[in-house]
C-alpha cells in the first residue's frame, strides 16, 4: 500500500483542516524546525498505530496525556487524521478520530473498524518510520534497552518480554513465595544461626551447612552429642524425652510460659471461607422463604385437632353406627356420610402438612448445623489468640527476662496483646448477637411464629460476625512473625539463664528433623531457579542471535556500504554479534555492535564509531529491518535522517534514497535542511517527485506550499536537448514526452490560479481536465485540442500503451505546442 | 482480535521450544503456567503451588 494523500486537522501541530498529496515515488518535504514537520510523520503513526512512538517509549505516558490534541482547535471539533491509501488500482480512506483517554476511533470508507485490515501483520514488522530520535534508542542507549530496541526491530518484543517476566521471578521470588514457607525458611535459620553459636556443637554446625545431600551425616552427629548429655544407659527413643526434660527442670525454674500466636493454615483459611459461605447461604432469599412457609403449620393445627376427633368419632360411628357417642341420640344416614365425608377431606390435608413439617425439620436441621459451625467457627478464632492472651498475667515476669536487651520485642508482645484482647472481646459480642438471633428463629419456629425480621435480623448479625472476625484474623496475621521472633528471643534467652541453649538446639534439630528436610528441598527449589534463569538467558540469547547475525548483519553492511565515506580514517561497522563471557557462552541481553579498523576488530562500534557513522549505522538497520518481513506498506517515511552529519555522508545517502525507490518504496522524506532537501531533488531530478515547503507557522497550522519540482523552462531545455540528441534512444525519448506533460500540467495550474483564482494541483490532471480548464480559462479551441493531443500517448496514470512508440517529431510538435501554452500564461492573453 | 492470536501463537511457540529444552520438570511446570493467562500472576502461583506441596508432604 502506498499513500495518495493525507489530511490531517487538530492533530499535534495541525490545527485547521490541511491536505497533502503524496507522490507514488518520491515526496520531499523542507520545514525548519518547529513548523509542524514531525506532526505529519506522527499523524501517520497514530493513524497506523494508534499511539506515536514518542509517546510509547516515554518514561512516563502522563507527561504526554492530551498532547494529540491541538491546543488551538475549537473544542465542538474532533482531531482526526485521514489517509488516502492506494492498493493496486484500489483506493481506501482510513480514518482515525482521536477519542476519549486518547485512544483512536477508527474506520475504513465511513465504515467503523476495531483494527484494521492488516493489524495482524503490524506487530510482527518493522514500523515503516524512519525518525533521527528513533536511533538513540538503538545504539546510544544502554545495553538492555539497545537489546530492547534490537527485539523490538526484529519483532522479538515476544522473547523480551518472556525473558524479562521469567528473569524476575527466578531473581526476585520472593513475592511468590507463600507465607507459610517464609515462616519455615526463616525459623529453619534462625535454628541455623543458633547451632553456629553453640561452640560445643561446631561438628554438626559445620555438617549442617553442607546441606541436603550431608543431612544423614548431620543426624548421625546429633545423635551422638545428644547422647552425652542424657544420663548413660538411657534408651535411644527415650533420649529426646529425657533432653526436654532436662531442658523443662532447667527453664522452668526461670518462666514457664511460652510467647505462641499461630498463623491460620491454608487448611484453617479454606474451612473459615467455606464456613462463612454457609453462614450466609442459611440467610439467603431462598431460606427466608422455605423459613415462612412453615408459619402455614400453625395455621393449620385447627385442622389437626378436628381429623384427630373425627378419627375418633369414626371408631366410634365404626362400633356403635347410627348414635352419637357424646349423648346417645341417633344419628341419621345423611349426617353419618357427611362426617364420613368430612373425615377423608382431613385426611388428604393432613398429607398436605406433612410436606410442611419435612421443611420445618429442613429448617431446624440447618439452623441446628448452622449453630455448630458457627461454635466450631468461633473456637477456632478464639483458640489462637489464647496463648498469647494467657500471657497477659505475667508479662510483669516476661519484661525482667528481655530487658533491657529486648525492650523491642517485649513492647511488639505488649501491643499484640492489647490488640488481641479488644479484638477478641469484640468477636465474642458479635458471636453472642448471632446465637441471640439464632434462639429467637428457633424459638419462633417452636411457637409458631415465624417472622422476616427476625431471619433478617440473623442475617445482618452474621454480615456482622465475619467482618468482626475477619478483623480478628487481621490482628493475628499482624502480630504473627513478630511473636515468633518474641519467642524464639525468650527461648533463647532462658536457654542462656538457665544454660541449655545447646540442648534446646539438639531437641529443635530432633523435632524439626522433616522441616529442616523441607527447607533443604525448598533450597533447592529456589536456587535452582538460577539455572532456570540460565537456561531461558542462552536460550534468548541465541535466538536474538540468529536473527541479527547473517541476514541482517549483511543486509545491513549492504546499506552501510552505500553511505560509507572514504575520507577518513577506516574504522567502520563490522557486524553483529551477541557477547558472550570469557568461557565463550553468550551473555544475556547483550546485543554487540561491532567495528573494524583497517581490517582489525575493535572492541565495540559505539565507542569507536563517530557520532556521524553511529547515525549512519542507525539509519542503516532502520532501512534493512524495514525491507524484510511480511509489511502491508510500501512506504517510508523518513524524518530529519541526517542529524549530526558531515557532508561527504549527507550525499551518499541521496544516493541510498534513489535506491529505496527504484526497491518499490514511496519515499516520503521530511528535514530541516533546505540546502540537502534542494541536492536531494537535484540527484533525484529524474524521479520527478513533489516537494513542499512549509513556509511558516500560524495558529491554524502550517502553511504549505508546493515548490515545482523544477522550473518548466529548465524541463523544456532538456526535451529540446533529448530530441536533438541523435543517440537518445526510446527511454530518452518517452521521458522527454513525460517532461512535456509534467510541463503542461503546470502551466494549466498556474493559468488558471491566474484566470480564475483557483488553485488546481498539477499532480492529477489528465487531458479531460486539462481541457476543461482550458475551456474555462478562454484559451482558443485550436491551442486547447493541440495540447490535450500531447496526453495520447499516456493514460490517466501516465503508463505508456502497448503500441507506444517514441517519435522525434511528435515530440518537437508537443515542444512547440507548449511553448504557445506558456505565452498565454506569460501574457495572459486569451480570445 | 487477529493480531492477539496470532502474537500469543507465536509467544507460545517460543514457550514451547524453550520447555522442550528444559530438564527441571518443576522449571517446566513454570512454563506451563506461563504459557496460559495472565501469565507472570499463573507462573508465582505455580512456584507457591511447587513450594507447600514440598511443605504439606506428609513424609
Amino acid at each position: 500500500m502506498k499513500i495518495k494523500s493525507t489530511t490531517i486537522q487538530g492533530f499535534r501541530g495541525f490545527n485547521e483542516e490541511r491536505t497533502i498529496d503524496f507522490h507514488d515515488r518520491l515526496t520531499l518535504m523542507y520545514a525548519p524546525n518547529s513548523y509542524g514537520k514531525t506532526s505529519i510523520s506522527e499523524a501517520f503513526e497514530w493513524l497506523l498505530y494508534g499511539i506515536t512512538s514518542k509517546v510509547d517509549k516515554a518514561d512516563s505516558k502522563e507527561e504526554y496525556r492530551g498532547s494529540y490534541r491541538n491546543c488551538h482547535l475549537p473544542e465542538s471539533l474532533t482531531p482526526c487524521v485521514r489517509a488516502i491509501f492506494v492498493d493496486g488500482t484500489s483506493e481506501i480512506e482510513f480514518r482515525g478520530e482521536l477519542a476519549a483517554g486518547d485512544a483512536i476511533k477508527r474506520s475504513i470508507d465511513g465504515r467503523e473498524v476495531k483494527e484494521w485490515p492488516f493489524a495482524n501483520n503490524l506487530s510482527l514488522t518493522q514500523r515503516p518510520f524512519i525518525l533521527q530520535h528513533a536511533l538513540k534508542y538503538l545504539l546510544l542507549v544502554k545495553p538492555d534497552a539497545r537489546f530492547q530496541g534490537f527485539a523490538r526491530l526484529l519483532g522479538l518484543e515476544d522473547l523480551d518480554q518472556i525473558q524479562r517476566h521469567l528473569v524476575s521471578l527466578c531473581t526476585k521470588p520472593a513475592a511468590a513465595i507463600p507465607s507459610e514457607v517464609s515462616q519455615l525458611l526463616k525459623d529453619i535459620g534462625a535454628l541455623e544461626a543458633r547451632l553456629a553459636s553453640q561452640t560445643s556443637l561446631a561438628s554438626i554446625a559445620s555438617s549442617f551447612k553442607r546441606g541436603r545431600e550431608n543431612l544423614a551425616e548431620t543426624y548421625e552427629a546429633i545423635v551422638v552429642e545428644c547422647r552425652q548429655r542424657v544420663p548413660p544407659g538411657t534408651e535411644e527413643e527415650s533420649v529426646l524425652a529425657q533432653l526436654l526434660k532436662i531442658r523443662e527442670d532447667a527453664v522452668g525454674k526461670i518462666f514457664k510460659a511460652r510467647i505462641t500466636l499461630p498463623d491460620y493454615s491454608v487448611k484453617e483459611t479454606r474451612t473459615n471461607s467455606d464456613d462463612e459461605e454457609f453462614f450466609l447461604g442459611c440467610v439467603t432469599d431462598a431460606c427466608v422463604g422455605k423459613y415462612m412457609e412453615i408459619i402455614a403449620l400453625a395455621t393449620v393445627q385447627h385442622v389437626l385437632d378436628r381429623a384427630q376427633l373425627f378419627d375418633l368419632g369414626i371408631r366410634f360411628l365404626d362400633k356403635t353406627p347410627g348414635e352419637c357417642p357424646f349423648c346417645g341420640q341417633p344419628v341419621g344416614d345423611a349426617l353419618q356420610q357427611h362426617i364420613r365425608d368430612e373425615h377423608e377431606s382431613l385426611a388428604d390435608q393432613k398429607k398436605g402438612n406433612a410436606v410442611l413439617e419435612k421443611q420445618r425439620d429442613e429448617v431446624l436441621n440447618s439452623l441446628k448445623e448452622l449453630r455448630k459451625r458457627l461454635s466450631s467457627y468461633q473456637n477456632r478464632h478464639i483458640g489462637k489468640g489464647a496463648s498469647l492472651l494467657a500471657l497477659e498475667s505475667s508479662l510483669g515476669q516476661l519484661k525482667t527476662i528481655l530487658l533491657p536487651k529486648h525492650q523491642v520485642h517485649f513492647n511488639t508482645v505488649e501491643a499484640a496483646i492489647s490488640q488481641l484482647a479488644p479484638a477478641k472481646q469484640k468477636l465474642e459480642e458479635s458471636f453472642n448477637s448471632v446465637i441471640e438471633a439464632l434462639d429467637k428463629v428457633e424459638t419462633s419456629i417452636a411457637e409458631s411464629k415465624e417472622g422476616s425480621a427476625l431471619m433478617k435480623a440473623l442475617g445482618e448479625v452474621l454480615v456482622g460476625h465475619i467482618a468482626v472476625a475477619h478483623s480478628f484474623v487481621q490482628v493475628i496475621s499482624n502480630n504473627v512473625s513478630a511473636m515468633s521472633d518474641a519467642d524464639q528471643i525468650l527461648k533463647h534467652e532462658l536457654d542462656t539463664l538457665a544454660g541449655t541453649e545447646d540442648i534446646s538446639v539438639l531437641v529443635d534439630l530432633r523435632e524439626r528433623r522433616q522441616d529442616i528436610e523441607k527447607k533443604f528441598e525448598t533450597d533447592d527449589i529456589l536456587g535452582g531457579l538460577k539455572n532456570l534463569r540460565k537456561a531461558v538467558d542462552q536460550y534468548v540469547a541465541n535466538k536474538v542471535l540468529n536473527a541479527i547475525s547473517g541476514e541482517l548483519t549483511s543486509e545491513v553492511m549492504e546499506w552501510y556500504g552505500q553511505i560509507k565515506t572514504v575520507g577518513d580514517p577506516d574504522v567502520h561497522f563490522g557486524g553483529f554479534d551477541m557477547e558472550r563471557t570469557t568461557k565463550g557462552e553468550l551473555k544475556a541481553r547483550r546485543v554487540q555492535i561491532k567495528a573494524t579498523s583497517y581490517g582489525k576488530d575493535l572492541a565495540s562500534a559505539v565507542s569507536s564509531l563517530s557520532e556521524s557513522k553511529l547515525n549512519a549505522l542507525g539509519l542503516c538497520v532502520s532501512i534493512a529491518t524495514n525491507l524484510k518481513g511480511d509489511s502491508p506498506f510500501e512506504f517510508l517515511i523518513i524524518d530529519d535522517p541526517i542529524q549530526s552529519w558531515d557532508v561527504e555522508h549527507e550525499i551518499q545517502f541521496i544516493e541510498v534514497i534513489r535506491k529505496l525507490v527504484e526497491r518499490g518504496k514511496q519515499v516520503i522524506l521530511l528535514s530541516h535542511n533546505r540546502r540537502w532537501m534542494e541536492q536531494v531533488r537535484s540527484g533525484c531530478r529524474t524521479l520527478n517527485g513533489w516537494f513542499y515547503e512549509i513556509t511558516g507557522y500560524t495558529k491554524a497550522g502550517p502553511c504549505i506550499s508546493e515548490v515545482p519540482w523544477e522550473k518548466w523552462t529548465e524541463r523544456l531545455k532538456e526535451v529540446d536537448a533529448i530530441v536533438k540528441d541523435p543517440n537518445a534512444g526510446s527511454v530518452k525519448l518517452q521521458q522527454a514526452e513525460e517532461e512535456i506533460r509534467i510541463v503542461i500540467a503546470e502551466l494549466a495550474s498556474e493559468l488558471y490560479l491566474k484566470k480564475k483564482g483557483g488553485r488546481k494541483s498539477p499532480h492529477d490532471l489528465n487531458s479531460t481536465k486539462v481541457r476543461r480548464m482550458l475551456v474555462e480559462c478562454g484559451a482558443e479551441a485550436h491551442l486547447v485540442d493541440r495540447i490535450t493531443q500531447t496526453f495520447e500517448t499516456t493514460d490517466d496514470a501516465h503508463h505508456a500503451p502497448a503500441d507506444y512508440e517514441a517519435q522525434r517529431e511528435r515530440i518537437r510538435r508537443y515542444h512547440a505546442w507548449v511553448h504557445e501554452l506558456a505565452q498565454l500564461v506569460n501574457e495572459g492573453h486569451t480570445t | 482480535m487477529e493480531e492477539i492470536s496470532s502474537k500469543n501463537s507465536r509467544r507460545e511457540e517460543f514457550l514451547k521450544e524453550l520447555q522442550r529444552e528444559l530438564s527441571n520438570p518443576l522449571h517446566k511446570r513454570l512454563i506451563q503456567a506461563y504459557l496460559g493467562d495472565d501469565p507472570v500472576q499463573s507462573m508465582e502461583s505455580e512456584l507457591a503451588r511447587i513450594l507447600l506441596e514440598v511443605l504439606h508432604r506428609e513424609d
